[in-house]
């Protein structure tokens, strides 16, 4: 068991790694990495909206019909990213503006779809848990990555804090949209280049 | 026979979906029951904040504190449209809700004018979904500050080049954000100096 539970982690944290090896999320991974804090808040939404809905899909997976499997989990999914709207605006209310309509997107990110699809509907519920935070917590490093070095080029700031001075010039690309996508081929350029070469492809 | 599991099967179907729904929505219902006064508390909180921000005025730290402050100095009257206008107890200030068109969407500010003196005493964004990083700067310090003491009607420069009482500094790469807070102070600054003209004539 603890074997299993420590090659999914592995697999989600790296090989597998939603984000630079699925290619999935990749709307919220543009939208939300401008700015660190943004950052963080999405992803603890994520995190624990892919674990949940893991957890639930799994304990009703004998039951839900094959036909209408994929409504039950959307509705599983919006109800629990509803949830985690409605806790922001009440306890962190200036988070939620800032955020504004990207915490409802959650409900959008093929992350959490894809697991309830791929491993939640066949495993059991503390193993699609761990699946669950495992992907979520893949996704949230890659995006700190990202968010971190568009905050810095884009703005000089980390978590709001000047770092580069006046000298810098701010590229105002990488706060837009096309910045993100220019980081994260670099990054996963870097990565699969590096890190994880694919054995068929270096040869 | 085979027909009938079928027809079966199709009612587990509706009456499964039909329940799971229910059951969620009940949930999520009690949960937002729950936290409503929270939720339209931090709002009218964040409200009153603002306005006292664009007033140029002192912030109590508590929400005790900030409530008392607005029932004994502040009312709130119906303005342009029904939104709201707020005046203050032995002040000239009037602070105006005012909505213009952005580039994603409504830009709701609060801008606030000494009418005696017509200069602008501030602005706030209230509401606004501009681009990150480039528009949405508009809801910076330094971009609000700016227009405190200022009277239009106004026109923009290129950042960081405003002299005189009209000017006002542009956001480099969001032009159709600036043009929509060029529009919303002068809209605004007209119907306050219509508002002072009638109030000297009576």
């Amino acid at each position: 068991m603890n074997n299993k539970i420590n090659k999914i982690t592995l697999a989600n944290l790296g090989r597998d790694n939603p984000v630079f090896v699925q290619i999935l999320g990749i709307c919220s991974t543009l939208a939300v990495t401008n700015v660190l804090k943004n950052t963080v808040v999405m992803s603890i939404g994520l995190v624990f909206v892919t674990a949940l809905s893991n957890v639930t899909v799994s304990i009703l997976r004998k039951q839900i019909p094959t036909r209408i499997r994929m409504m039950v989990t959307t509705m599983i999914i919006a109800s629990y990213v509803i949830l985690v709207d409605i806790v922001l605006k009440a306890y962190l209310p200036d988070v939620s503006r800032q955020l504004g309509p990207y915490v409802g997107l959650i409900i959008t990110n093929c992350i959490i779809m894809g697991r309830a699809e791929a491993f939640a509907l066949n495993n059991k519920p503390f193993i699609s848990f761990v699946d669950g935070m495992s992907s979520g917590i893949g996704y949230t490093y890659v995006l700190l990555i990202i968010a971190f070095f568009r905050e810095l080029m884009g703005s000089g700031t980390v978590w709001g804090f000047t770092v580069l001075g006046s000298w810098w010039v701010k590229w105002s690309i990488m706060v837009m949209a096309p910045g993100a996508f220019f980081m994260l081929a670099v990054f996963i350029w870097i990565v699969k280049g590096v890190i994880i070469k694919d054995p068929e492809e270096v040869k | 026979m085979a027909k009938k599991n079928k027809t079966a099967a199709r009612i587990k179907m509706v009456v499964f979906m039909f329940s799971i729904t229910f059951v969620f929505v009940v949930l999520l219902s009690f949960v937002h029951l729950y936290t409503k006064s929270r939720v339209t508390r931090n709002e009218k909180l964040f409200l009153k904040r603002s306005v006292l921000y664009t007033a140029d005025m002192q912030i109590p730290n508590s929400d005790e504190d900030l409530d008392i402050f607005f029932s004994e100095n502040v009312t709130e009257t119906a303005g342009i449209n029904s939104i709201p206008e707020y005046r203050f107890k032995n002040s000239s200030i009037v602070i105006y809700t005012i909505d213009g068109a952005g580039l994603w969407g409504v830009i709701r500010a609060h801008v606030g004018f000494d009418s005696k003196t017509g200069k602008m005493t501030g602005i706030d964004f209230i509401k606004q979904s501009e681009t990150p990083g480039l528009g949405a700067r508009i809801a910076e310090d330094w971009f609000r500050e700016q227009f405190r003491g200022k009277k239009g009607p106004f026109t923009y420069v290129p950042e960081g080049e405003n002299d005189t009482e009209s000017q006002f500094d542009a956001i480099t790469g969001a032009t159709v954000t600036t043009k929509a807070i060029k529009d919303i102070v002068n809209k605004v600054t007209a119907i306050n100096n219509a508002e002072w003209k009638r109030v000297n004539n009576e």
